[in-house]
């Protein structure tokens, strides 16, 4: 599958699939990034959610979204993890989709890429 | 060091016109009653649906930053042809830089080309299958 994006839609991909590179809306000198990635079929990430697909929203605070989030009654499925390049947290949407939330850290993110050496697609 | 610079300015130039993808322009999804999903989205996630009942998120083209871009998200009704042949619950629309370059490589290439390239004033469209058969809607978007 990133074979043939690669070879056809000439995304830069690596072994997680790819990051697009672009810049933000509200301030041009920040960057911005978003993964793409297809998934084994078989894959247990996209549970409990039954779909065939599930989207990465980036947010801002995170930490404030989640307590309303709870207030308001929406399932929460995991808790936040924390690593250098944003914050994490799974929940589940009206209809069954599972949703990733993640407050990026775009600079640490970049450089973590670089460290590995991907090429993003832009 | 002349050979580098040209590299560089080869990769960052805006008048790049390699057939490819460039960006998200895209992401549409199916949904069993899409005023509530939307309406969801609004209430617990902050989404502002517009005055045509969308939602879309903008960013900046990398080598472009002068120009905004939206990504379009829509749940489209259970069942929607617009997805079909394509029998995945999702499809994603993917922006893309000289399309008539692409779509005659992809010709080429063997790829199933769903229909003829349509042009608006937001730009232009045409449907292929991926290798697994989701459908997929290329755009480039009018400069």
């Amino acid at each position: 599958m990133r074979e043939w994006y690669r070879t056809h839609l000439g995304l830069n991909t690596n072994q997680y699939g790819t990051v697009f590179e672009w810049r933000q809306a509200t301030d041009s000198s920040k960057k911005g990034f978003s993964q793409w990635s297809p998934f084994g079929e078989k894959t247990k990430y996209f549970e409990p959610s039954t779909k065939d697909f599930m989207i990465n929203y980036r947010v801002e605070n995170l930490v404030a979204l989640v307590g309303a989030l709870k207030k308001e009654g929406v399932t929460i499925t995991d808790t936040m993890e924390t690593y250098d390049y944003g914050k994490f947290i799974h929940i589940m949407d009206i209809e069954g989709n599972k949703i990733e939330l993640w407050e990026p850290n775009d600079v640490e993110y970049e450089k973590l890429g670089k460290q590995l050496g991907s090429q993003t697609t832009k | 060091m002349e050979e580098q610079k040209k590299q560089i300015d080869k990769s960052t130039s805006p008048v790049d016109t390699t057939p490819k993808v460039t960006g998200i322009g895209g992401i549409f999804f199916f949904s069993d009653d899409t005023k509530e999903t939307k309406e969801w989205y609004a209430n617990n996630l902050g989404f502002d649906i517009n005055e045509w009942g969308t939602v879309s998120f903008e960013y900046r083209d990398l080598n472009k930053p002068e120009e905004i871009i939206p990504l379009q998200w829509s749940p489209f009704k259970k069942g929607s042809e617009y997805f079909a042949p394509s029998k995945k619950e999702f499809m994603i629309n993917y922006r893309v830089q000289n399309i008539e370059g692409l779509v005659n490589k992809l010709k080429e290439n063997g790829v199933t080309i769903l229909d003829d390239i349509a042009t608006y004033d937001y730009g232009k469209f045409v449907h292929i299958m991926d290798a697994e058969d989701n459908k997929i809607e290329l755009w480039e978007p009018v400069n």
